[in-house]
């Protein structure tokens, strides 16, 4: 009899272990609290079948905070790999993008780093995973915004891009600055496995978006902050860029800015601005 | 009055020594210790027609896969640890394995009626569907439950069994709303045990039930995520005379996860099988139905971890190099399927069976995908963040993933020679199974003549001449083994799969290699040289890929 009474009290608890979700079953992020902006980088490749679901999932995740969440498709590794004759010909791949692939140690796709954070000795993390982590970024302050101003001349085919670093809380330690140009709407093959997104195969006239196109100051960026910086500190830096030889679309592409700790990598504060308004 | 205390004092510490002695004499005469240890290298080496350069191996010439089991015991206590490295992991398994330690350590205490365990552990419920905690070397695969499990017998016939822990992640600690956590409750009565009426029945039966909840926090700020996520199973055994009836229903409220594209259907998993049995002949006939049962006790993870659910496979598990070319994985966001095997022993001194008789067997097994339909007019099927879809529990979906059609004939001719002839047609849904979405179904015939001399009572000649014909994937192959054994303890032998039917022709390669071993008692040496093909290994419908590689590999094991 005690057996039986014992038993049923497992079975109440185990029951009540149960959490029926009813619909609507969206939640919702925290847009308003802390000033840090999310930087999703989306590792990602052309013959990667589902990383089409993986850039679905950083837009959602984006278009919950639009101006708050900034993303970098970047093609890298195995999967970006071009195959010379095929569908898969395009080449995406970037200097830094290879980098920073190796060095974060993404071994498949699709797999991504939500503002550099290492999570316990790793950085990488899986799309599942980036919505919960970006949401925890948008929850924190920075001590720094960041302001671009592009200038596309069309005459000289030339970019010239002001970064602004305003501080406006104390910073202690090493950081660095980099910036990037990214491109949005690059129509060509994709593979994929996800019928809600389109054909399962091949995608001939998939959509590429966020595209990572050239690092404009080194892999690992140039030197932004050495030591410490204070409240009503502005720091600018300058560059310029020739669009000459490439095929990329000036009012289709967008400097990303980024300001990170150069001893654990993870981000202090990231921007985005188009090259044409 | 110092002096008798003193002697006094000396006399018991005497005493206590030998007592104590005598004890650790006691103690190592009741102690058992039992191990196992292996060790798996292997050595890489650019080979151009493979397209493997120096660049791709990057330094990456060596890699070591190797463990060491101990279990002590010492009456009812027993305790065990695991020391695992791989450094680097042999190409193929997944490189979150990068390391070493003891992932594994336990102690428990077991009398007749009760047993705890403390630490790491298997466990299996049932057939596995709600839980199963299991080691797969050969796949790199380990979700042991790190924990504490209670197992109570208080009466004969009926067993009690509760689980609680997190699951083994590759080498990641347990921190807190890190993973989840799993506890779990199962209970088996033994009809012909527990009733005394029953125990000399030609009726058997078994009943059992089980519940298994995992916990993991919510922290995602798009979807409304379950935290608590139950599963229950109720299973059956009914033998008569020759018939057994063996079935599971499991059933799992809803657990959006990155393997279901995060949808709220709640999941299913059914498995019933019927055999018949008598002298000579054999009948096994089962059907199997999975609707969205990945249960993890993480929702965002999809490689092969972390698995509470096992999900059994239907399809026969193929031995010979080409004949497991393309082994079916299981589709745990849906599949129907059902498998016959036929096994029957032509008689000896029959007109087929001669002196020795001749066995045949005969299996066909087919997988379809499920049917899904819209939940409404506005919801696309599997569309995240929804109910997903809706599902005829008995329809057939259309689309193939899987069809085996297999016959066996094993024959003794005499003391020199035996041989066992296959046959197989076979349909593998490449897109599904592997990640190839586009790429066609691979339909392909397979024959297999596995012949043995033998010299004399210890000295053999085994050939293996294989075929595999298809005009999808890689084309058309052949194989050919020999291998001779000195037994019990040496053997070596050479093989060569050739690709003569690649449409590529640079791709049209010569997998040959040279192996070799010894084996002591206990004791297993084998080392090989050559290249291996790039495929996919599945056990239990688990799978992993397997890039193609050259070089040498070395096994050693042991288990005392």
């Amino acid at each position: 009899m005690r057996i039986i009474k014992v038993i049923s009290i497992i079975i109440a608890i185990t029951f009540a272990s149960c959490d029926k979700v009813e619909p609507p079953y969206q939640s919702g992020f925290d847009c308003l609290s802390g000033n840090k902006k999310v930087l999703i980088e989306d590792y990602t490749g052309h013959t990667c079948v589902n990383c089409p679901g993986a850039a679905i999932t950083a837009h959602e995740i984006q278009s919950n905070c639009e101006d708050r969440i900034i993303i970098v498709s970047v093609h890298a590794g195995f999967f970006a790999e071009p195959l010379p004759g095929s569908d898969f010909a395009y080449d995406f791949r970037t200097e830094a993008g290879e980098e920073w692939n190796n060095f974060f140690g993404i071994v498949s796709n699709p797999n991504g780093l939500v503002n550099r954070v290492n999570y316990d000795g790793n950085y990488v993390l899986a799309p599942g995973q980036w919505a919960e982590e970006a949401n925890k970024v948008l929850g924190e302050n920075s001590p720094v915004n960041i302001n671009i101003f592009n200038v596309f001349n069309p005459s000289t085919n030339k970019l010239t891009t002001k970064v602004d670093g305003e501080f406006v809380g104390n910073t202690v330690g090493d950081y660095n600055l980099i910036v990037c140009l990214t491109e949005n709407h690059i129509i060509k093959p994709q593979k994929n496995n996800d019928a809600s997104i389109g054909v399962v195969g091949t995608i001939l006239d998939y959509e590429h978006m966020h595209v990572l196109r050239k690092v404009l100051n080194g892999n690992w960026g140039e030197g932004f902050v050495t030591g410490s910086a204070t409240p009503g500190q502005t720091i600018t830096k300058t560059y310029e860029i020739s669009f000459d030889g490439t095929d990329w679309l000036p009012e289709n592409c967008n400097i990303v800015a980024f300001i990170y700790d150069v001893a654990d990598k993870s981000v202090l504060q990231v921007n985005e601005s188009p090259l044409v308004q | 009055m110092k002096r008798i205390t003193f002697i006094a004092f000396l006399l018991l510490s005497v005493f206590s020594v030998l007592s104590l002695k005598a004890q650790i004499g006691n103690v190592l005469d009741q102690s058992q210790v039992h191990g196992s240890f292996q060790v798996d290298g292997q050595y890489y080496q650019s080979d151009k027609a493979l397209g493997i350069t120096d660049s791709l191996l990057n330094g990456h010439r060596v890699g070591l896969n190797g463990f060491g089991n101990i279990i002590y015991t010492l009456g009812n206590l027993s305790a065990g640890l695991r020391y695992e490295a791989y450094l680097s992991p042999i190409a193929g398994f997944d490189p979150s394995l990068d390391g070493d330690g003891f992932p594994y350590m336990y102690v428990s205490f077991t009398d007749e009626k009760f047993s705890i365990t403390a630490g790491s552990f298997y466990e299996q419920f049932g057939n596995g569907l709600v839980l199963r905690s299991y080691e797969e070397w050969t796949l790199g695969y380990d979700n042991a439950l790190n924990g504490v499990r209670l197992i109570y017998q208080p009466i004969r016939g009926l067993i009690l069994k509760g689980v609680y822990g997190s699951q083994r992640k590759f080498w990641d600690k347990y921190v807190k709303n890190g993973r989840g956590t799993v506890r779990g409750l199962d209970g088996e009565m033994n009809f012909n045990e527990l009733f005394a009426s029953m125990s000399d029945s030609k009726l058997r039966v078994v009943l059992g039930g089980s519940m298994v909840s995992k916990y993991q926090i919510d922290a995602n700020p798009i979807y409304k995520l379950p935290e608590n996520v139950a599963s229950f199973a109720g299973r059956a055994n009914i033998g008569l005379g020759k018939f057994n009836l063996s079935t599971e229903y499991a059933y799992k409220i809803n657990d959006p996860s990155a393997i279901n594209n995060y949808i709220y259907k709640d999941g299913e998993a059914f498995l019933a099988s019927l055999s018949y049995s008598t002298k000579g002949l054999g009948l096994f006939a089962q059907v199997k139905r999975i609707d969205n049962f990945s249960y993890k006790s993480d929702r965002d993870v999809t490689v092969n971890a972390l698995d509470i659910s096992y999900l059994p496979p239907i399809s026969e598990t193929h031995a010979y190099a080409l004949t497991s070319m393309y082994p079916y994985a299981t589709q745990p966001n849906g599949e129907m399927g059902f498998q016959l095997l036929v096994n029957y022993k032509v008689p000896k001194k029959s007109k087929l069976g001669g002196k020795y008789g001749m066995g045949i067997a005969i299996e066909y097994s087919q997988i379809n995908d499920i049917v899904r339909d819209q939940v409404d007019d506005t919801t696309f099927i599997n569309q995240k963040g929804t109910l997903g879809y809706a599902s005829d529990f008995f329809k057939f979906g259309d689309h193939v993933f899987w069809r085996d059609f297999n016959i066996t004939i094993d024959k003794k001719f005499n003391r020199k020679w035996k041989a066992i002839i296959q046959y197989m047609y076979q349909t593998y849904d490449i897109a599904t199974i592997e990640g190839h979405p586009g790429e066609p179904v691979v339909s392909s015939r397979i024959a297999v003549a596995d012949i043995t001399y033998k010299f004399t009572s210890r000295k053999s000649l085994r050939t293996e001449i294989q075929g595999l014909w298809t005009k999808e994937d890689m084309g058309d192959w052949a194989a050919l083994l020999l291998e001779y054994t000195v037994s019990p303890h040496w053997f070596v032998s050479v093989t060569d799969q050739y690709n003569y039917g690649n449409p590529v022709k640079t791709d049209q390669v010569h997998y040959f290699s040279v192996a070799g071993g010894y084996t002591r008692e206990t004791t297993r040496f084998q080392i090989a040289y050559g290249r291996q093909r790039e495929g996919i290994v599945c056990i239990g419908g688990v799978c992993r890929q397997v890039p193609a590689a050259s070089g040498l590999s070395l096994t050693v094991s042991t288990n005392f």
